[in-house]
């Protein structure tokens, strides 16, 4: 086979390789990033996760507006900062574990009188998380329903909105529970996600969320980039 | 047997099927996506005439074709992308067109391959499967967030399998044409 007819099949190998790779380099962040878990925690260190505002039903039937930019912030003049996690009462292992730590920030948060952090651990089973289920939970891990609310979306449509927003992907165990992605997330008053936390890493959630309004009130010319990014510096991800 | 192969795709728009197919991680990488390579393999095989003759054209020696089915499927085993195609229609619409074109043009190639091109492919697709399988086995954590992880150590077995089965396919090609020289002579 001379040159002349190798030539159209180098040409097109090279526009296969090139196309591969650069969808493939553009997937995976520039070949950094394999996991669709790596991916996420990228998008919140670039600030580019964010959820919209939401409403939610506490465990005592009252409604609660969360990520809502335009609500008025608490106690303080700062805007809130939420610490969620993603539950469902039944669960016998990780939840219960969440729930223990819940605990221990929602006293540090007391002990401090900070308002403007708040916790809420919100229901990814909504169907059976029933408002009595969840009063069990709250009342289980002392829940104070103002620091720490427990709280499931109104409908199963959502609860898959608001995690599918998140990436937060439930699947069923085949025992009746769930396995789930994502475990303590920091989330800013407007639904910006700055900060995902491994289970374990409750007190970085904590000390993310505390710092991300400087204490004690915002400087006014700090902007708006520099907050973050200041807050960002504890949220890199646990290896 | 053969047109069953080539209508299989076709199982693929029925929504309950492909649910239930993907909802296994091991139904959908050892089984779905080897089956719709395959399909469009033996499709393209009976591609003949102007269409078979433009395609070679750009196919010297199945150059093209080798390359395309050798990063197509390294690119589905990369535990995002198949996260990503449960999540997003559009990513799950490529996965399809790809594997399936990927296959096609390995099948129009195929009366063109000689040995040592194959052997070059099929020790290629060996390594990358084994590899892959391997990680998948030793991993410690669930690389994809829509699987549980024992499904993930049996999809890592698969992958093994599906290498262990393609080498030992090349092993009989090459005593078959080693069997073929020998008769010549």
């Amino acid at each position: 086979m001379n040159e002349g007819r190798l030539l159209p099949t180098l040409v097109t190998c090279a526009i296969v390789v090139a196309l591969v790779v650069g969808l493939l380099g553009h997937l995976t962040r520039g070949f950094e990033r394999w996991t669709f878990e790596d991916l996420r925690r990228d998008q919140v260190r670039r600030g580019e996760l964010r959820v919209a505002s939401t409403s939610l039903v506490r465990a005592d039937g009252a409604p609660l507006k969360v990520f809502d930019a335009t609500a008025p912030g608490g106690s303080t003049s700062r805007p809130t900062v939420y610490v969620v996690d993603f539950i469902y009462t039944r669960c016998a292992s990780i939840c219960q574990t969440l729930g223990a730590e819940f605990y221990r920030m929602q006293e540090e948060l007391r002990r401090e009188g900070r308002g403007d952090v708040r916790l809420i651990s919100i229901s990814i089973d909504p169907l059976r998380d029933t408002m009595p289920a969840l009063q069990r939970y709250a009342a289980l891990h002392r829940a104070d329903g103002e620091r720490w609310t427990i709280a499931t979306p109104p409908s199963f449509d959502a609860s898959r909105q608001l995690t599918g927003r998140l990436g937060v992907i439930a699947v069923p165990d085949g025992l009746g529970g769930f396995v789930h992605n994502g475990a303590i997330h920091v989330i800013a008053s407007d639904g910006v996600v700055i900060g995902i936390h491994d289970y374990d890493q409750w007190e970085s959630a904590l000390r993310q969320a505390r710092c991300h309004w400087p204490s004690p009130l915002p400087l006014p010319q700090a902007g708006e980039g520099e907050r973050r990014a200041q807050a960002e510096d504890g949220a890199g991800r646990p290896q | 047997m053969s047109w069953l192969f080539i209508a299989s795709p076709l199982v693929w728009l029925i929504g309950p099927v492909r649910h239930a197919v993907e909802a296994s991680m091991f139904s959908h990488m050892v089984l779905q996506l080897p089956m719709l390579v395959l399909a469009g393999l033996l499709t393209g095989r009976r591609l003949r005439g102007p269409i078979a003759n433009r395609i070679a054209a750009i196919d010297a020696f199945g150059l093209t074709s080798v390359l395309m089915i050798s990063t197509v499927s390294l690119a589905w085993m990369i535990p995002a992308a198949l996260d990503l195609t449960l999540v997003s229609s559009p990513v799950n619409l490529l996965k399809y067109v790809s594997l399936w074109s990927a296959g096609f043009l390995l099948g129009t190639a195929l009366r063109r391959l000689t040995l040592g091109v194959e052997t070059f492919l099929v020790g290629n697709l060996v390594w990358m499967l084994a590899t892959a399988g391997l990680l998948y086995i030793d991993a410690t954590t669930r690389l994809c967030v829509n699987y549980l992880f024992d499904e993930q150590r049996v999809s890592g077995l698969g992958l093994l399998a599906l290498a262990a089965a393609l080498g030992l396919r090349l092993m009989a090609r090459w005593h078959d044409s080693s069997h073929a020289v020998r008769s010549r002579s």
